[in-house]
């Protein structure tokens, strides 16, 4: 997500590049992009999975339902909130109030508020809810509509295709963080010991992983850019907004490898992941803070504003995270001490 | 087999799953590193001109052009292409001297469609600016081919 957000501002590419009908100039430029592209479903995914961990901790501790129902409407629609007034701004380094637009976190919130109406159902019930779902939005993400009436681009482009109000509808992407939702309780009360949670998530990853080369080798149904041969980078890239049905199995899956290699790392060498588990403690302070540092200094200050190339990128990136981090920590502790309702919601 | 069960008892099993992980990670990248058809410049040529003959030939082909004039670009095909009869996805995309987009087309070949050259053009207007256009040429998404041509404010400036 830092590696993308940094190559918008610093990126030259972005001179010419339109997210919605990408082209690459070289392979370098392919795999910065690719490697950002996991990213919005393992969001979504994280999102389900804290949703169900919360309404069970909140159920232990004596809420009842429609308490904790009322508890995660709350925080969706803070996060609809935060888009709408911090989020949009931000990205033009606060020039202007833009609240005539939509993304991530609103999408994010939106999707717990949905998560919390079905979280009392069980597991099979959601699973099935997400399949439908995922199945059968491939048909309706083509869906024609009016673009100069205001009331049909924010009803479709919110909830069922992208466009320029919103690069990431609702309901697509309500499915992954229901499948958030079912992995919850297997890793965290299925799966408990490390080797059956690794051995689990394995498993998921390359089912799902089976699952996506089929539908993308059959080019049937649920994929939209065609492929040259199984060898090039075209046969691994796919529409992201909307996410097709193959970008959304796909990315679950790469997903569930990265869970896998971060519970061997977290476990092996648990040091490479500290700077990670601090930026995860705050991660809507990240996504909220590190947005406006870098569009007020380049976009703002016109400093080095789209003239960089990849190696550039990777710099700055890198250079970013080492200031995110002791930010992190920081607001970590602040947070933790704080009785402030906002803040403990952040 | 045994050796995997071996890993298990030795209490490896960490590092056994490190190894599957980081193979399946490895057979998926190897999926998207090869660079297919586009490995070798799949364009022949490219003609930059402003009018057609009669038999539908480009007319006077130059790399200089004017405001208000509309350029046309004709890309000849490598013939390995010509003959190929799978599906092929093309984008050809017109870059302003400041590096913005000016135009993108798509050109989709069926398979069993005739192919020798794919065709664009672009009408110059002067909030555009002048200078040093480009024309790229993409495959399956990849740049492939480009070309640059001048574009002059107007009839006078050309030496």
């Amino acid at each position: 997500m830092l590696l993308d957000h940094v190559s918008f501002y610093i990126n030259s590419l972005w001179l010419s590049f339109d997210k919605f009908d990408p082209l690459f100039p070289d392979l370098a430029q392919f795999w910065l992009r690719y490697s950002s592209e996991p990213v919005a479903p393992g969001f979504l995914l994280v999102n389900g999975v804290m949703v169900w961990y919360l309404y069970q901790r909140r159920l232990a501790q004596g809420d009842s339902p429609s308490m904790v129902r009322r508890y995660l409407i709350e925080r969706g629609l803070f996060l609809v909130l935060i888009q709408l007034i911090w989020v949009n701004s931000a990205w033009s380094g606060f020039r202007e109030l833009n609240i005539d637009h939509f993304g991530i976190i609103g999408c994010i919130g939106v999707s717990m508020c949905l998560l919390a109406l079905v979280m009392g159902q069980n597991w099979m019930v959601r699973l099935l809810i997400a399949a439908l779902i995922a199945a059968s939005y491939p048909a309706l993400s083509h869906i024609k509509y009016d673009i100069t009436e205001p009331a049909q681009v924010w009803i479709v482009e919110t909830f069922i295709t992208a466009g320029k109000l919103n690069s990431y509808p609702v309901i697509p992407w309500f499915a992954v963080a229901l499948l958030g939702t079912v992995i919850a309780p297997m890793w965290i009360q299925k799966w408990t010991d490390a080797r059956s949670r690794l051995t689990g998530t394995l498993i998921l990853g390359c089912a799902a992983m089976g699952l996506a080369l089929l539908i993308r080798s059959i080019e049937i149904y649920g994929s939209e850019f065609s492929y040259s041969s199984l060898m090039h980078p075209s046969f691994i890239h796919d529409l992201k907004y909307p996410p097709t049905l193959f970008f959304s199995i796909w990315f679950f899956a790469l997903n569930m490898f990265c869970v896998c290699l971060l519970l061997i790392l977290g476990s092996t060498l648990p040091w490479v992941l500290k700077p990670l588990r601090i930026v995860g403690q705050v991660p809507l302070f990240f996504y909220l803070l590190h947005i406006p540092i870098l569009a007020v200094i380049t976009r703002r200050l016109d400093f080095y504003y789209r003239q960089g190339d990849v190696p550039e990128v990777l710099f700055a990136a890198a250079l970013l995270f080492s200031v995110m981090v002791p930010l992190s920590f920081w607001f970590a502790r602040l947070k933790a001490s704080s009785n402030n309702k906002l803040i403990r919601m952040m | 087999m045994r050796r995997h069960l071996r890993l298990y008892a030795r209490g490896d099993w960490q590092k056994n799953i490190l190894i599957k992980v980081l193979l399946v990670l490895a057979c998926i990248l190897s999926t998207g590193c090869g660079r297919g058809g586009a490995s070798i410049d799949p364009i022949a040529d490219v003609i930059f001109y402003t009018h057609l003959s009669d038999q539908r030939k480009p007319l006077d082909p130059r790399s200089k052009f004017f405001i208000g004039e509309r350029v046309r670009a004709q890309i000849s095909l490598d013939t390995a292409l010509v003959k190929d009869d799978n599906l092929n996805v093309w984008h050809i995309q017109w870059i302003r001297p400041d590096g913005r987009k000016r135009y993108k087309k798509q050109i989709t070949h069926a398979p069993g469609e005739s192919r020798t050259s794919l065709s664009s053009s672009i009408k110059l207007h002067a909030r555009h600016g002048s200078g040093k256009y480009l024309l790229q040429v993409y495959y399956f998404r990849l740049l492939v081919h480009e070309e640059r041509f001048n574009v002059l404010a107007a009839p006078a400036d050309q030496s």
